[in-house]
């Protein structure tokens, strides 16, 4: 488990965070989830004794992680993806690490074997590709068997199978009872990776809790209907003041005759009823909902209007 | 996805409700950060990097050639009448304490290169962010440090000791048929100062580097205070004291920088031929082989434990 208490760092000109305070739990995918810039990074640096925060403390299954009797037993990071000497190969890279908190010479070939990177483990880490260099951080996090893995946007770089592959090890690493932190800037990679969603802005922790519960509360539901009878659609829904009927930009996957339309407000079930009872023809009719990006957009986007307007306040 | 992992290790969880098996729990007990694996680590980082290799190869490449040059020229000044500059028909002895000085001066150049090795050795660490994996394997700063020095030290020791070696072995092969006349008994300090301090001085240097290497963060900058503090800061002060009569305590300064100290500690504050001087006549005050020693290890403590210091605080964005 992974408690974060009132964490705050100032750079030099710039507040980088501002008392973030979230738990990740054992058993659970942790989505840490923010625009560039935002702080994950710096708060899980912080986290890990890399950065020492001017106030607040991150415990790790209970002590500072500076303390930690077999810190790669507890925690294993990805930080960057490029976290080895350029010169140095794969294996000796992964060797040293192990070293240093005697974990034993097989572990290093299985990690090696698990990240699919037996085919290259002796050659010099600065030869391989962003997705290689992630894979091989991935392996480093890997050595000690962690309980808690805390991974800084591990799938930056990886092939469509790297990111499968990211994906199921967060499920399967939590299905064991260990925690697991997931920073992306990507509200979609996050939406099906994690259970818990922690969202952070400009150093402010906005919003603490579970993807389930950001999907029901942010995405609103809509019906896209394509038809050859545009008015018939429109007059059927005439009446219903809480209707809305929008014509819609036709997507690739839409088909390539009739009008796009979308309808916000009705339910889908009782649409499809009446549609059927005034005998509309419909092409398509499926039920949609806002992506969760937008509404993960708005949230971020708020905050840069609150923060400006609150320092506006504060001059007059 | 089996093989994510091989061990039970979720039993140490809260809810505790999984099996531990045998060879797991004897697999996590072992799992710990000691001082001994983090140095087995850094030995391994060094012996890794083909940097290491090239650096050390040529320090003591460096250590034997200065050695054949100034051998070749005592052994070249043996033969020749110095007033006539005729050949002589019996070469001249050889002093014994002009050869052990050959052998003690001859590192002041490898010094240079074992410089830059101590600095990469840290910094390396900074530009390839491969000091991120070091430190979240290893949040010990200190330790972390400490171990990097020795593994660092004992590197630079080896190559001193090898360097010392051969160059031994090629001044051997130059002094072969020449008759050598012996020490005399005020000389004799120069056998452990050449043989003991001459690895001890290089292994020095390589430290100071680290701390220098350390304090920056930044090869440019590492390697740019080594070259201030082994070449350009005695040089200047040597030359200012000269160019400036009056101030010839400029002179007594230089000696206080790393390279004078160092190379003076290696000639023993013996009088010599075979080694360039122009301390005879000066009026100022030039410390005993001793007392650089201990200006020496003023230098190295004082970059050592401002690496430390910045090592330990420092944060690692």
């Amino acid at each position: 488990m992974i408690e974060v208490e009132g964490l705050s760092k100032r750079f030099k000109t710039k507040q980088a965070l501002n008392k973030v305070t979230f738990t990740a739990e054992d058993g659970k995918v942790t989505g840490f989830l923010g625009p560039n810039g935002a702080g994950k990074s710096t708060t899980m640096r912080a986290m890990l004794g890399l950065i020492a925060p001017d106030s607040g403390q991150a415990l790790i299954d209970g002590k500072p992680f500076t303390k930690l009797r077999a810190p790669m037993r507890t925690v294993g990071a990805v930080l960057d993806a490029k976290s080895a000497h350029r010169s140095r190969s794969a294996r000796d890279h992964l060797l040293a690490l192990a070293y240093t908190n005697n974990i034993p010479k097989r572990r290093v070939d299985e990690v090696i074997d698990m990240t699919g990177l037996t085919n290259v483990a002796k050659s010099q880490a600065g030869r391989f590709s962003l997705g290689m260099s992630q894979r091989l951080s991935i392996a480093a996090a890997l050595l000690g068997d962690p309980h808690n893995l805390v991974l800084d946007e591990p799938i930056n770089g990886l092939d469509p199978e790297g990111v499968k592959w990211v994906r199921e090890l967060c499920r399967y690493y939590a299905a064991q009872g260990r925690a697991v932190l997931l920073s992306s800037h990507l509200m979609s990679e996050v939406a099906l990776t994690a259970d818990d969603l922690v969202i952070i802005g400009q150093g402010h922790i906005l919003e603490t809790t579970t993807v389930s519960k950001f999907v029901a509360e942010h995405s609103t539901r809509s019906i896209r209907v394509v038809t050859p009878e545009p008015d018939k659609l429109r007059s059927i829904f005439a009446a219903a003041q809480e209707v809305r009927v929008v014509s819609d930009q036709r997507a690739p996957a839409d088909p390539p005759v009739g009008e796009v339309f979308r309808i916000i407000g009705a339910d889908l079930v009782a649409a499809a009823h009446v549609f059927a009872q005034a005998g509309l023809i419909t092409y398509e009719l499926i039920e949609e909902r806002a992506s969760l990006e937008e509404a993960y957009m708005a949230l971020t986007h708020n905050q840069v209007e609150y923060q400006t307007k609150s320092a506006a306040e504060v001059t007059r | 996805m089996s093989n994510v992992t091989m061990t039970g290790a979720s039993a140490t969880n809260s809810t505790g409700q999984r099996p531990v098996s045998r060879r797991a729990n004897r697999w996590n007990r072992r799992i710990r950060l000691t001082f001994a694996g983090s140095l087995k680590a850094e030995l391994l980082k060094l012996k890794s990097l083909k940097s290491t290799w090239i650096l050390l190869g040529l320090a003591a490449a460096l250590m034997v050639g200065m050695a054949a040059l100034s051998a070749w020229t005592t052994t070249f000044m043996a033969t020749v009448d110095l007033t006539t500059g005729k050949t002589l028909d019996h070469p001249k002895p050889l002093a014994a304490v002009d050869l052990w000085a050959v052998l003690a001066s001859s590192g002041s150049t490898a010094a240079l290169v074992i410089g830059i090795f101590g600095v990469m050795a840290i910094t390396s660490e900074y530009t390839t962010s491969a000091i991120q994996s070091s430190l979240t394997a290893n949040p010990r700063r200190g330790m972390f440090y400490l171990s990097k020095s020795i593994a660092v030290a004992l590197y630079a020791l080896a190559s001193g000791i090898v360097g010392i070696l051969l160059a031994s072995g090629v001044l051997w092969l130059f002094v072969e048929g020449h008759d050598v006349t012996p020490l005399t008994d005020d000389q004799w300090r120069i056998i452990p100062i050449t043989v003991v301090g001459f690895p001890m001085t290089i292994m020095c240097i390589a430290l100071m580097a680290l701390g220098l290497g350390a304090l920056t963060r930044s090869t440019v900058g590492g390697i740019s205070a080594v070259v201030v503090l082994l070449m350009v800061l005695s040089s200047v002060l040597a030359i200012v004291s000269l160019a400036v009569s009056q101030v010839s305590w400029l002179g007594t300064l230089a000696y206080l920088t790393p390279d004078m100290a160092m190379n003076n500690f290696l000639g023993a504050s013996i009088r010599s031929d075979a080694v360039s001087s122009v301390t005879s006549q000066q009026d100022y005050w030039i410390p005993e082989w001793w007392q650089s020693v201990l200006i020496l290890l003023a230098w190295v403590s004082a970059a050592w434990v401002g690496g430390l210091l910045v090592t330990k605080k420092a944060d690692v964005k």
